[in-house]
C-alpha cells in the first residue's frame, strides 16, 4: 500500500477504530477535490466509513493523477496512518471501488471541480448533507473544512502536558484531532452529543469530565462550562470569526496553505486570540551591550551587501549590519548599501564587501572600488560550495516535490545521504553551482580585494587552497547582532524551550531535512526568516507535522525573544554563512548543531557545539535529540555560550577589523582609512 | 531613441550592467518598485513605457529592437526571454486536466535545436514573456496598470487579457531578446491568483495557441518517465478520409469543404456505390470494408469518416484532431455525439489490433459496439462541444484461464527445479505445454509424471522458437505464462506478473526484473549469495514493489506473460531470431505496433541462471552481432551498438498485418522424425577445435538443402567438443550470415557422442554419409562427402533419390 506522510496533524480515527472499520463494505461516501501541490495537480479524497453506530473518517487521501492513466502504480496514496491500521487487502477492496468511479469521472474530460459518491443508505445521505451544511472534513471542500480544523491544529503547539477542552459548534472536530494525537481531551458539557451530527459524522465517543482543562479552544462569546474551572497554567484560544486576533486564520488552499497563519498568504477567514498562561519567553543568558561612541571620525566605510533592504536575510548580512553599529559606535561613518552606481572617486575611503552569495555583484562592486581608487575589504564566508553545496540545494527539494510517496522520500532521502542523488549533471561528485554563483567572479573578487577577512585558520587555509590567496588574510570574530527589547513570542512558539533555525527560507537553508529530524526528534522548532522561495515554504507545510512553527518575517523584537528562548540552534544550511547567528544564539544560551562542511570557526566550537552532515537526516535526528537532551536536562547553560561571549565583544571585533583594514595603510594601497 | 524603461524591483548585478546599456543609448532608466509604476507612467511622456524585471540583462541590440517594435500597432509587446530551462515567448491558458481549475499558465518554450522558432511566435500572443514588456502608455494608464491583487506571472497575464478585451493586441516580437536569471517569479499564494482569474476568465475560447505554433502541427500530451505530462508538438499523423454515403448535388464544394483544413489529408477513400469521380479519391463498395482497410494498420495514424450529408464546418477536421489530442487516453472524436456516423476522427494508436470493426453488423451498431469495445479499455470518445463517452469501469479482475508454456532445454535437474516453482503457483492453469529439444528423453521422462503436462518436441530449431510458435498456436488460456527454464519463478512472482492484466488496460505483454542482461529488466546490482538469499530478495521486491511498473517499449526475457489476443493478431516469434533478447524484443515492439502496451513489473524479480550452469540452448544470444544485424535489417535501424535503437519510430510506424504477422506452426517436428530419408548425413565435433573444418562444412550443407529435402545432418558432439547446449546458437549465426531462414534450413539433430557404436545406432534409417570429422577409425567405411561441391552434394541427393 502506498502511503504518504504529509499533513500528519489531520487525522480524525484512531487505529483501532480504522482496523476495525475501514473496509469497501463499510464505505459511505467518497470526496474528490482536485488540488494543486507545487503547481502541479493532485486529488485528494475524503473517505467516510460506518458500521455498527462506529464511524471514521479518513481525509487526505492523496490520489496520484498520472496513475489514473498509467497505472505504473496504485492510485490511491493513503495516510501514514491508515496504512498502519488497514490490511493491504481491505485497502485494495476500497482502492477498487474508489478508483474505478475517479477514471469514470475523468476519461477523456476534466475533473477541475469536486465529486461526492455516496454509497451509505438513506439516513448516511441525510447525515452527509448535514455534515457538508456544517464544513466537516470529508463533506465540504477543503476550503470550508479545513480552515475549521486550523484552531485546533494551532492549540498543538501549547499541548505539552496540558489536558485539552474543547467547545462549540465544531468540538466533534477538536476532539478528533486531539483524540488521534494523543491529547487528554473532553468535550464542553454543554455540548449536546446526541443531538450534535457532527458527533455521528466523525464517530467520536466523547468524554465528559468536571476536571478542570488547561488548554482550551473555543469559539469568542462561547458560554462553555471550561471557563469557570481554568487553571492558572490554562491557555485559552478564542476562534473569532472577525479578524481582530492576535493570530489570522487564513482560507486553505491545498495542499501549499493549508494551515498558514500568515495574513500573506491568502483572504482572511477569522482569527484567533490566545489568552491565559501563554508560555514567557525566557531572557538570554548573556547579552553582549551597545556600547557608547568612543573614537573620532576615522573615515567614511561604504558595505556593500547584496541587499540593504532586507537586514535579516542572511547571516552575511547580519553580521554586516552588526559590524557597522560596532564601527559607528567607535566613530566611523559607515554607509551601507548594494547599488555599486553609489561607488565614486572621493565618496568613500573604504569599500567592504560583505559576503559572496552573489558573487558578480561582489565583483562589480571591487571593481567599482578599484576604478575610483578606493581601497577594499572582503568578508569572504567563504566555503565550499560548489562541490556539494549547491547540489544539495537543488536535489533535496526534489527529494520532497517529486516524491510521491513516503517510500519514493525514503528512497531519496537515503540517496541524499549516500551523496548518490543527481538531476541530470547536477550531480554531488561533480562542481555545480547556479549563475549567481560564478565561480570565476568568487576567484576575481577574492584577489581583487585588498584585504580578506576570514572566521579562521581553516578558513584562510581555505582560500590559499582553492583561490591561492594567502597574502592580506585576517582572521576576525563574528560581528553579532545586538538584542533589542524581545517581543512576547509564546503565542507563536507554544512552549518555553525550542529549537531555533534562522535564515532565508529555502532551498539553500534546507529547513526541511531539520524540520523532519526534529519532528522524529519530537523537538519543538521555530523556522524563522523571509520566504526565499515560496513552493519550499508550501513543502515545509506539507512536512511539518504538529512540532513546526514557521515565523515569517520576524520583526528585530520578535528575532531576540527567539535567540533568547531558543534551546538549541540548528544551522544545517546547504550553502550560507551562519556563523553570525549561531553565534548569537550561543551567546543567548542555545548549544548549537551546525553543518560540518564549512570552515571550521574557532569560536564555534567545543563543549555544546554538534557538527553534523546535512544530508544524514539520522544524523540529524541524533545531534538535534543530543543536543535537546543535554539543554533541557542540564542545570546549566552551555558552555559554549562563555566561550562565544568572550570572543565576540564589539570592541574586539571591531579591534580585529581594524587591524586589517590598517594593513591596508601599512601596504600603502592608497588608503585614506584613519584606524 | 526615446523611451521610457522602468526597472521593477531590487537592483542587482544586472542592473547595474542595464544602467550602463540605456545611458549608453541615451535612455533613462528608472528603478522602482511595482506599486510605484502606475503613478510613474502618468509622468511619463513617451509613447510606451518599457518594464524590465530585475533579473534581466540585455544589450544595446535588445533596446535597438525595442525602438523597432515601438512602430507596430500592438499594445503590449514582449520578447524572446532566455531563460534556465530554455528560451520562452510567452505564455497561454492552457486546459488543466486535473486540478481546481480548468486552465494552468502554461509557458511556451521553444525546445533547444527546433529550427525557425522566431517564427512560430511572432505575432499575436496570449500572454507576453515576463521579462521585457513594452506596453503603449495609453493602454496601460485605461487598464490602471497591474492588478495589485495578483501575483506575478499572473498580473501579466491579467493585463493582456484586458488589454485584449479593449480590443488592443497583445504581440510577441522574439526580435526583442534578452536573458533573465531565473525562470520566473515563484508566486506566494499561486492558488489565490488562480482562482482569481478563473472567476474572471473561465471561458478558454478566447486562448490559443500561436498561429506559427499551430501550423508547425498538433500539441500531444506526451508521458515522461515517472509519470509526468507535457504537452510537446509534433507533426500531425498520417490520416485517411473514409466517406460514405451519396454524393451530394455539388460534390465539388462537398470535397472543398473536406479539405478546409490546415491538417492535410493523404488519402481519401468514397464508400458507395455511387462514388464521386475524382483524382485523387479512392473508391469502395462499403464503407464498413473501406474503414476496416483504413484501419488495418495500427500505430500513430488517424482513421476518419465523414458522412456525404454531414455539415462540415470550416476547421472541421483541425477541430476533431484537437478534440483526440485532448488527452492521452482520448481514441475517437466525434463532431456530434448523438449522431457519431455522421463523423468521426478515430486516434488508430489507441486501438488494439484485436478491436476491429465488425464486418456482420451494419455501420451505426458496428462503430457503436467498436467504440464501447475501446471504453472498456479506458478509452475516451470525445465531441467536439467537450461532451464524452458514457463513464467507463476500470477493468474489475476476471477469470481469465491460463495456458503455461515451458521452455525446457537445461539440464535435467534445473528443469524439475524451474517447473515445479511454476506449478506450484500455478493451480488454475488449464495447460502446461512443454517444447523441448528433439533427443531429451531425460527432460521428457521427468516432466511427463506431472498432471495436464503435454509435451511440443522441437527437431526443426535447437534455439526451439519453432517449438515455442507451435505450443502458441496449440495453448487455450486467455492468458499465456511462457518461461523458459533458466528463469526461477519464486513464490508469488507468476500471480504477481499477471495481475498486471487486470490493473492495465490493453496490455499486451507483463515482464519480470532479472539479474544482469538486457536494459531495462536487467538489474545488475543484485547482491543475494545463494538460492535462499535470492528468495528473499525476491520476496522483498514484492512486498516493496507491490503493484509497481514501468511500462516499457523493449522487452527481452523469454519469461513473460502474454495476452492470447496479442498472438492471434501479431503472430508467434520471428524464428529467424531463434529464442532469445532478439525474438522477444521483435515479440514486443510488434505487440506495441499494434496497439498494445508492454509493462515490466517492478514487483517480479526472477533469478536467471549463467548459460554455462543451466546448459540451456535459448540463452546465448544477448549480444550476438550477428542476430543483431539480422534485428537491424528487419526493422531498418541504422548501425550501431547491440541493443541501441529507437523504438518509438517502429511502434508509430504501426503493425502491418500482412506484412509482418509471423505464422504459428502446427507442428515443430521436422523431416527427421516424420517419413523416410533420402540421406543420413554424419558430423562429428570431437573437440572444440574441430568446430571450425565442422562450420566450413556445415555452411555448404546448409547452402545445398532446404527443409523441404528428405535428408539430416546429425551432428555428435565428443566430451571435449563444445557445450551441447552451445551447438544450436553457433548453428543459427552460420544461418543469419548466410541469410538462410531457421524455418527454411535443413534438419539438423545434435546430440551427444560417446561410443560410436551407440551413436550410429541411435541414426534414424536412410542412406549414410560422413559429412564432417567422424574418423574412420571410429567409424569405419561409411561414404564421405568432406570434398563435394555444392553442385556435388545436390546430385548425390538425386542420385539416392534415383536409387530409392
Amino acid at each position: 500500500m502506498r502511503f504518504h506522510r504529509a499533513f500528519a496533524m489531520v487525522e480524525l480515527a484512531q487505529r483501532d477504530r480504522l482496523e476495525s472499520i475501514a473496509r469497501a463494505e463499510t464505505l459511505c461516501s467518497v470526496r474528490l477535490e482536485p488540488i494543486i501541490r507545487q503547481g502541479k495537480p493532485l486529488a485528494l479524497v475524503e473517505l467516510r466509513f460506518a458500521a455498527e453506530g462506529r464511524a471514521a473518517v479518513v481525509p487526505f487521501v492523496l490520489v496520484d493523477v498520472a496513475m489514473l492513466l498509467d497505472p505504473e502504480r496504485d492510485a490511491l496514496v493513503w495516510p501514514a496512518s491508515f496504512a498502519a491500521a488497514v490490511s493491504d487487502r481491505a485497502a485494495d477492496g476500497i482502492a477498487n471501488v474508489v478508483v474505478p468511479w475517479i477514471v469514470a469521472e475523468s476519461l477523456g474530460r476534466p475533473l477541475n471541480s469536486e465529486r461526492t459518491l455516496l454509497l451509505g443508505d438513506p439516513v448516511e445521505r441525510e447525515l452527509f448533507a448535514l455534515a457538508r451544511e456544517r464544513g466537516a472534513i470529508g463533506a465540504a471542500p477543503a476550503a470550508d473544512s479545513l480552515v475549521r480544523a486550523a484552531p485546533f491544529v494551532y492549540a498543538e503547539r501549547f499541548r505539552l502536558g496540558r489536558s485539552f477542552g474543547v467547545a462549540g459548534p465544531d468540538a466533534a472536530l477538536g476532539f478528533a484531532l486531539a483524540r488521534c494525537n494523543g491529547d487528554n481531551v473532553i468535550m464542553a458539557q454543554e455540548c449536546e452529543p446526541s443531538s450534535d451530527p457532527l458527533v455521528r459524522w466523525y464517530g467520536v465517543e466523547p468524554e465528559t469530565s468536571p476536571d478542570p482543562r488547561d488548554l482550551v479552544i473555543e469559539p469568542a462569546g462561547s458560554q462553555s462550562t471550561f471557563a469557570a474551572g481554568m487553571s492558572e497554567r490554562a491557555v485559552r484560544i478564542v476562534v473569532r470569526s472577525d479578524f481582530g486576533g492576535a493570530i489570522p486564520l487564513i482560507v486553505p488552499s491545498p495542499t501549499d496553505a493549508i494551515f498558514p497563519f500568515d495574513r500573506v498568504d491568502g483572504c482572511l477567514a477569522g482569527s484567533l486570540d490566545i489568552l491565559g498562561a501563554i508560555p514567557e519567553t525566557p531572557e538570554a543568558h548573556r547579552t553582549h551591550l551597545p556600547s557608547s561612541a568612543t573614537g573620532t571620525s576615522g573615515g567614511r566605510i561604504f558595505f556593500a551587501v547584496r541587499d540593504a533592504r532586507s537586514p535579516y536575510d542572511d547571516a552575511d548580512i547580519d553580521e554586516a549590519f552588526a559590524l557597522a553599529e560596532s564601527l559607528r559606535a567607535e566613530g566611523f561613518e559607515v554607509e551601507i548599501g548594494d547599488d555599486p552606481a553609489r561607488i565614486a572617486p572621493g565618496a568613500f575611503d573604504l569599500v567592504h564587501v560583505h559576503g559572496l552569495l552573489e558573487a558578480p555583484l561582489a565583483l562589480q562592486f571591487l571593481r567599482a572600488a578599484k576604478a575610483a581608487s578606493i581601497p577594499t575589504a572582503l568578508h569572504a564566508h567563504a566555503e565550499e560550495a560548489s562541490l556539494g553545496g549547491w547540489w544539495g540545494t537543488v536535489v533535496t527539494r526534489y527529494c520532497f516535490e517529486y516524491a510521491a510517496d513516503q517510500r519514493s522520500i525514503d528512497d531519496f532521502t537515503a540517496l541524499l545521504r549516500q551523496r548518490r542523488l543527481a538531476l541530470g549533471e547536477v550531480r554531488a561528485d561533480r562542481p555545480f553551482a547556479p549563475p549567481e554563483h560564478a565561480d570565476s567572479a568568487i576567484r576575481a573578487a577574492i584577489r581583487l580585494s585588498d584585504v580578506v577577512f576570514v572566521s579562521g585558520e581553516a578558513e584562510a587555509a581555505f582560500l590559499e587552497r582553492t583561490y591561492g590567496r594567502s597574502v592580506n588574510v585576517h582572521i576576525v570574530p563574528p560581528a553579532v547582532t545586538l538584542e533589542v527589547e524581545p517581543a512576547p513570542i509564546g503565542a507563536i512558539v507554544g512552549t518555553r524551550n525550542f529549537a531555533l533555525m534562522h535564515g532565508p527560507i529555502g532551498a539553500r537553508g534546507n529547513q526541511i531535512l531539520a524540520m523532519r529530524a526534529a519532528d522524529q526528534a519530537k523537538i519543538p522548532l521555530v523556522v524563522a526568516g523571509r520566504v526565499a522561495d515560496p513552493s519550499y515554504l508550501a513543502l515545509l507545510r506539507e512536512f511539518g507535522g504538529a512540532n513546526t512553527r514557521i515565523v515569517i518575517d520576524p520583526s528585530p523584537a520578535q528575532l531576540s525573544a527567539l535567540y533568547a528562548g531558543a534551546t538549541v540552534f540548528a544551522d544545517l544550511a546547504w550553502v550560507g554563512a551562519g556563523r553570525s547567528r549561531a553565534a548569537r544564539a550561543a551567546i543567548g544560551g542555545a548549544r548549537l548543531v551546525l553543518a560540518d562542511r564549512r570552515p571550521l570557526d574557532p569560536v564555534l566550537t567545543g563543549e555544546g557545539v554538534t557538527r553534523v552532515d546535512m544530508g544524514d537526516e539520522p544524523g540529524a535526528v541524533s545531534a538535534l535529540g543530543d543536543a535537546w537532551y543535554a539543554a533541557t536536562e542540564s542545570r546549566f547553560p552551555s558552555p559554549v555560550g562563555a566561550h562565544v561571549y568572550g570572543r565576540t565583544v564589539p570592541r574586539a571585533v571591531v579591534a580585529a577589523v581594524a587591524a586589517g583594514y590598517a594593513l591596508l595603510a601599512q601596504k600603502g594601497n592608497g588608503s585614506h582609512v584613519n584606524v | 531613441m526615446s523611451l521610457t524603461v522602468f526597472r521593477i524591483a531590487a537592483p542587482r548585478a544586472e542592473s547595474f550592467l542595464a544602467e550602463s546599456v540605456t545611458r549608453a543609448a541615451g535612455v533613462r532608466l528608472r528603478v522602482l518598485e511595482t506599486a510605484e509604476l502606475l503613478a510613474a507612467a502618468r509622468e511619463a511622456t513617451t509613447r510606451s513605457i518599457v518594464l524590465v524585471d530585475s533579473d534581466v540583462a540585455f544589450d544595446a541590440a535588445t533596446l535597438d529592437a525595442i525602438a523597432q517594435s515601438e512602430g507596430v500597432s500592438a499594445a503590449i509587446i514582449g520578447g524572446r526571454a532566455q531563460m534556465p530551462s530554455g528560451d520562452c515567448f510567452g505564455s497561454m491558458l492552457a486546459p488543466e486536466r486535473f486540478g481546481p481549475f480548468p486552465f494552468v499558465l502554461a509557458p511556451m518554450i521553444g525546445l533547444t535545436g527546433e529550427r525557425n522558432i522566431a517564427s512560430m511566435f511572432v505575432g499575436p500572443i496570449d500572454v507576453v514573456a515576463r521579462g521585457i514588456v513594452t506596453i503603449t502608455r495609453s493602454v496601460f494608464l485605461a487598464l490602471d496598470g497591474f492588478d495589485s491583487q495578483l501575483e506575478q506571472p499572473f498580473a501579466l497575464a491579467d493585463l493582456c487579457f484586458r488589454a485584449r478585451a479593449l480590443g488592443a493586441e497583445v504581440r510577441c516580437d522574439p526580435t526583442i531578446v534578452f536573458s533573465c536569471a531565473s525562470d520566473g517569479p515563484r508566486p506566494r499564494r499561486p492558488y489565490a491568483s488562480l482562482q482569481l482569474l478563473s472567476d474572471r476568465y473561465g471561458s478558454l475560447a478566447l486562448h490559443h495557441e500561436p498561429e506559427g505554433v499551430r501550423r508547425r502541427g498538433i500539441s500531444r500530451e506526451v508521458r515522461l518517465s515517472g509519470g509526468v505530462r507535457l504537452r510537446l508538438r509534433k507533426p500531425v499523423a498520417d490520416l485517411t478520409l473514409v466517406v460514405h454515403g451519396t454524393p451530394p448535388s455539388d460534390g465539388g464544394r462537398f470535397l472543398d469543404s473536406l479539405r478546409s483544413n490546415d491538417a492535410r489529408i493523404r488519402r481519401i477513400v468514397w464508400a458507395d456505390a455511387r462514388a464521386l469521380k475524382a483524382n485523387d479519391v479512392e473508391t469502395a463498395a462499403d464503407v464498413r470494408d473501406a474503414l476496416r482497410e483504413a484501419m488495418q494498420v495500427r500505430g500513430d495514424r488517424y482513421v476518419g469518416f465523414v458522412r456525404s450529408d454531414a455539415e462540415l464546418h470550416q476547421g472541421w477536421l483541425d477541430d476533431l484532431i484537437e478534440s483526440v489530442e485532448w488527452g492521452s487516453d482520448v481514441a475517437i472524436a466525434v463532431v456530434d455525439r448523438a449522431d457519431p456516423t455522421a463523423c468521426a476522427l478515430v486516434a488508430m494508436r489507441l486501438v488494439p489490433q484485436h478491436v476491429q470493426l465488425a464486418r456482420e453488423l451494419p455501420f451505426a451498431t458496428g462503430f457503436e459496439r467498436f467504440s464501447a469495445e475501446l471504453v472498456a479499455l479506458r478509452r475516451g470518445i470525445r465531441a467536439l462541444d467537450g461532451t464524452t463517452a458514457p463513464a467507463a469501469t476500470m477493468p474489475q479482475a476476471t477469470d481469465a484461464s491460463l495456458s503455461v508454456i515451458f521452455i525446457a532445454g537445461s539440464k535435467p535437474e534445473i528443469v524439475r527445479t524451474s517447473f515445479e516453482m511454476l506449478l506450484g503457483q500455478t493451480p488454475t492453469a488449464r495447460e502446461y505445454i512443454v517444447v523441448i529439444p528433439a533427443g531429451t528423453e531425460t527432460s521428457r521422462v521427468l516432466l511427463s509424471n506431472y498432471p495436464r503436462v503435454s509435451f511440443v518436441l522441437d527437431s526443426i530449431d535447437p534455439g526451439l522458437s519453432a517449438g515455442l510458435n507451435a505450443a502458441l498456436a496449440a495453448a487455450t488460456g486467455d492468458r499465456l505464462l511462457v518461461a523458459s527454464d533458466e528463469y526461477y519463478f519464486s513464490d508469488g512472482t507468476v500471480s504477481a506478473l499477471l495481475s498486471a492484466f487486470e490493473r492495465v488496460p490493453a496490455l499486451g505483454l507483463s515482464v519480470p526484473r532479472c539479474n544482469g542482461g538486457a536494459a531495462p529488466q536487467g538489474i545488475s546490482e543484485v547482491s543475494y549469495v545463494d538460492l535462499l538469499d535470492m528468495k528473499h530478495h525476491a520476496a522483498g521486491r514484492l512486498t516493496a514493489f507491490r503493484r509497481e511498473l514501468t511500462f516499457i517499449d523493449r522487452a527481452s526475457t523469454v519469461a513473460f506473460a502474454i495476452d492470447r489476443r496479442v498472438i492471434q493478431s501479431i503472430g508467434g516469434v520471428d524464428e529467424r531470431f531463434g529464442l532469445n533478447r532478439f525474438a522477444i524484443e521483435d515479440l514486443a515492439l510488434r505487440a506495441q505496433a499494434a496497439g498494445y502496451r508492454v509493462a515490466m513489473c517492478d514487483d517480479v524479480f526472477l533469478h536467471r541462471y549463467a548459460a554455462s550452469y543451466s546448459l540451456s540452448p535459448i540463452g546465448h544470444a544477448d549480444e550476438d552481432q550477428t542476430l543483431w544485424n539480422a534485428f537491424r535489417r528487419k526493422w531498418s535501424v541504422p548501425s550501431g551498438p547491440v541493443g541501441v535503437y529507437p523504438a518509438t519510430p517502429m511502434i508509430d510506424a504501426g503493425f502491418d498485418p500482412k506484412r509482418q504477422y509471423v505464422p504459428l506452426r502446427a507442428s515443430a517436428e521436422g523431416a527427421l522424425t516424420s517419413g523416410a530419408l533420402a540421406a543420413v548425413f554424419i558430423g562429428t565435433i570431437e573437440r572444440e577445435d574441430a568446430w571450425p573444418a565442422a562450420s566450413d562444412a556445415l555452411r555448404l550443407f546448409f547452402k545445398a538443402y532446404g527443409a523441404a529435402d528428405p535428408v539430416v545432418l546429425v551432428i555428435g558432439i565428443g566430451p571435449q567438443g563444445p557445450e551441447l547446449s552451445d551447438i544450436g546458437y553457433r548453428l543459427r549465426k552460420l544461418l543469419t550470415a548466410a541469410e538462410i531462414d531457421v524455418e527454411n534450413s535443413m534438419n539438423v539433430e545434435v546430440v551427444a557422442l560417446v561410443e560410436p557404436e551407440a551413436f550410429l545406432a541411435s541414426l534414424p534409417a536412410g542412406p549414410r554419409f560422413i559429412a564432417f570429422g567422424a574418423r574412420a577409425d571410429r567409424f569405419g567405411a561409411i561414404e564421405r562427402t568432406s570434398n563435394r561441391s555444392f553442385s556435388a552434394l545436390r546430385s548425390l541427393l538425386d542420385e539416392t533419390v534415383e536409387t530409392r
